[in-house]
């Protein structure tokens, strides 16, 4: 570096000229429009938004599902279903033609209407009352003198009453009282039992209860696997924008409640079009043409007359001329959207058909707005403008559809689906657009059930 | 000049309070670069304004490994050199005539300017030598650089150079006689 070099690199580092103010106003104009939107600002919120919505589709699933019957410690079903199998003779009641009584399990007395007290001591050993053809009999089973006394309610056949009648019969001059109730009262019966008397008793087979079955009914529920090609139309009446058909690809899980009822959520991309005009305003600096320009006049008098001589040079000229161009433009975005559908099913033979509507949300994650294809990089541009309207960053429809399923396999169907969907939101930010849309749909799917 | 971390995070946010301190810190230098790059006053406006927009805009590219500041030079040096293809593309700029380069030790002239003053001579540079007078002399970049960034080679660069500096020292030689006179 030479000593000018340093001397002008030295003057311009402390160079700080204070730049008009109208600079500022036109970077936050700048920024304005090259900013996205603030709501759903960053690509990555909306995902996080679109994800978030689903995690709470699911959820809500999982809540709705019914809860299946789980025996542990809570008798309140067993109670009822019992109920219900005495009154339905459907239980394998044991009857003891001497006692010609069937003996169910029962948890409260207050759910009895008759009672047999059965009371054991070596006075009354065959003190048994009993009220034949009852068809419930309670018994009480007090082992009152024992540590290890028990006092349950159970199921027991007359065999197993006669074994306790012995077990009266022994040494002990115990009162025994039974009241019906479940198998593990049965078993710690049986504990207490083996301490106080011999093992030959003991070594009876296990005492079964008597209980009903206690699995739920079965559930005509299931879920759906699909995965859609949709095809859509959009109807709408604005002059400088063709929206071309959009096509999605979905994936929709559906849970069937029941028979008929299911819901179907899921995720999926949509990739949508439009064509419209842009404006390009440039000057494209061509060489258009040369003339020779005079610069100078010179005068000399020939024979007597003046005779003009003209120096002239050739001169370029230069296309400075403002052009306007209008040319055809697409702009392109992909959406990611997260349809919620309640709908109402009904099986045939071959064919199944359903009705469905509920929400869609739509989050655009990309787009590409064209610009004209001039040769950009030989020409001024002085404006340029994509005269289609800005998209929303995000909106929601309302899907109302109808299909049938055609059965390929034992758990694998076609769908074919036509579709109304209506525009909650504008999908263009300009009011000038703000119009309200609607669109047909044909949606192709291939459905996995899991029963 | 330095920026906290959690002012750069307000930046990316596109805080718009943090924009405007953030410009009117660096405004101002990096305004003497587009007035040193720029064909005409109205230039320097626009690349600054360019400049910043770019700056906003791409902050998240900015990896906060180097100078904020820095990085935000080379954005609007970037933008300038933009500015300067558009204008070589929009017809052959006048490249002034080679001047033989004298030995001159009247540096003093340069050092008695005012920086605005020496700036008004360098934009009457035409742009090819104010381009890469700029970018070497004030700029460092090198050479080699400055052939990669101008599609130009690298002996046309030192070329350039030569005539800017040539052009600079007739310049300021006139200035010296004007004072002589005067």
């Amino acid at each position: 570096m030479n000593h000018m070099d340093q001397l002008v690199r030295e003057k311009f580092e402390h160079f700080t000229p204070t730049p008009p103010e109208h600079v500022w106003t036109g970077i936050q104009k700048g920024i304005a429009v090259n900013s996205t939107p603030t709501f759903f600002g960053t690509y990555k919120t909306r995902i996080t938004f679109a994800a978030a919505i689903l995690l709470l589709a699911a959820f809500g699933l999982w809540w709705m599902l019914p809860v299946e019957n789980e025996f542990e410690g809570d008798y309140s079903a067993a109670e009822v279903n019992t109920t219900q199998a005495s009154d339905d003779n459907t239980s394998e009641n044991i009857t003891d033609p001497e006692w010609e009584s069937e003996v169910v399990v029962a948890e409260t007395g207050q759910d009895i209407e008759q009672e047999t007290k059965t009371d054991f001591t070596t006075e009354n050993n065959a003190g048994i009352k009993t009220e034949p053809k009852s068809s419930i009999v309670v018994s009480e089973i007090d082992y009152s003198n024992n540590p290890a006394s028990v006092s349950s309610k159970e199921t027991i056949s007359s065999g197993q009453i006669s074994q306790i009648n012995k077990l009266a019969e022994g040494p002990n001059e115990e009162s025994v009282k039974t009241n019906t109730t479940n198998v593990s009262t049965i078993a710690a019966m049986d504990i207490a039992l083996q301490d106080e008397t011999n093992a030959s008793i003991i070594n009876q087979p296990p005492i079964t209860p008597n209980l009903p079955d206690l699995n739920p009914v079965t559930k005509n529920n299931k879920w759906g696997h699909g995965i859609y090609f949709t095809s859509e139309i959009m109807l709408n009446d604005l002059d400088s924008v063709q929206l071309l058909p959009s096509y999605a690809l979905n994936y929709e899980p559906s849970y069937h409640f029941n028979e008929h009822w299911f819901i179907r959520f899921g995720i999926g991309t949509s990739y949508q079009r439009e064509r419209g005009f842009a404006r390009l305003d440039y000057i494209s600096n061509d060489k258009i043409g040369t003339y020779e320009e005079v610069y100078d006049v010179t005068f000399d008098s020939i024979a007597g007359e003046v005779v003009p001589t003209y120096h002239t040079k050739t001169t370029d000229v230069w296309d400075s001329v403002r052009h306007l161009q209008v040319t055809e433009v697409t702009n392109r975005y992909v959406y990611v959207q997260t349809p919620l559908l309640f709908g109402y099913y009904k099986k045939e033979r071959k064919f199944n058909w359903f009705v469905y509507g509920g929400p869609a949300f739509n989050v655009m994650v990309s787009k590409w707005v064209e610009e004209p294809q001039e040769n950009l990089d030989l020409i001024e541009i002085v404006d340029l403008q994509n005269n289609l309207p800005e998209r929303s960053p995000y909106y929601m429809q309302l899907w109302l559809g109808a299909g049938i399923e055609y059965k390929i396999g034992k758990q694998l169907a076609i769908a074919l689906e036509p579709n109304y969907r209506y525009y909650f939101n504008h999908v263009y930010k300009d009011d000038k657009y703000k119009t309200a849309l609607s669109s047909f749909s044909l949606r192709f799917g291939v459905v996995f059930t899991v029963k | 000049m330095n920026f906290d971390k959690s002012f750069i995070k307000k930046l990316r946010k596109g805080d718009g309070k943090a924009q405007e301190v953030f410009y009117q810190q660096l405004a101002p230098k990096m305004y003497g670069i587009c007035l040193r790059f720029a064909a005409n006053r109205a230039e320097a406006d626009d690349i600054l304004q360019e400049g910043f927009i770019r700056v906003f805009t791409h902050l998240k590219d900015f990896r906060s490994e180097g100078s904020l500041e820095g990085w935000v030079r080379r954005t609007i040096v970037n933008t300038a050199i933009n500015f300067y293809k558009k204008r070589k593309k929009r017809g052959p700029t006048t490249d002034l005539e080679y001047i033989k380069e004298t030995a001159d030790d009247k540096y003093y002239i340069i050092e008695k300017m005012a920086a605005d003053e020496l700036m008004e001579l360098i934009s009457d540079l035409p742009d090819g030598y104010r381009t890469v007078f700029n970018l070497n002399v004030v700029e460092g970049y090198t050479h080699k650089e400055i052939g990669e960034i101008l599609d130009i080679s690298e002996n046309t660069s030192k070329s350039q150079l030569s005539r800017a500096r040539t052009s600079l020292q007739k310049k300021l030689q006139a200035i010296k006689r004007k004072e002589n006179l005067g």
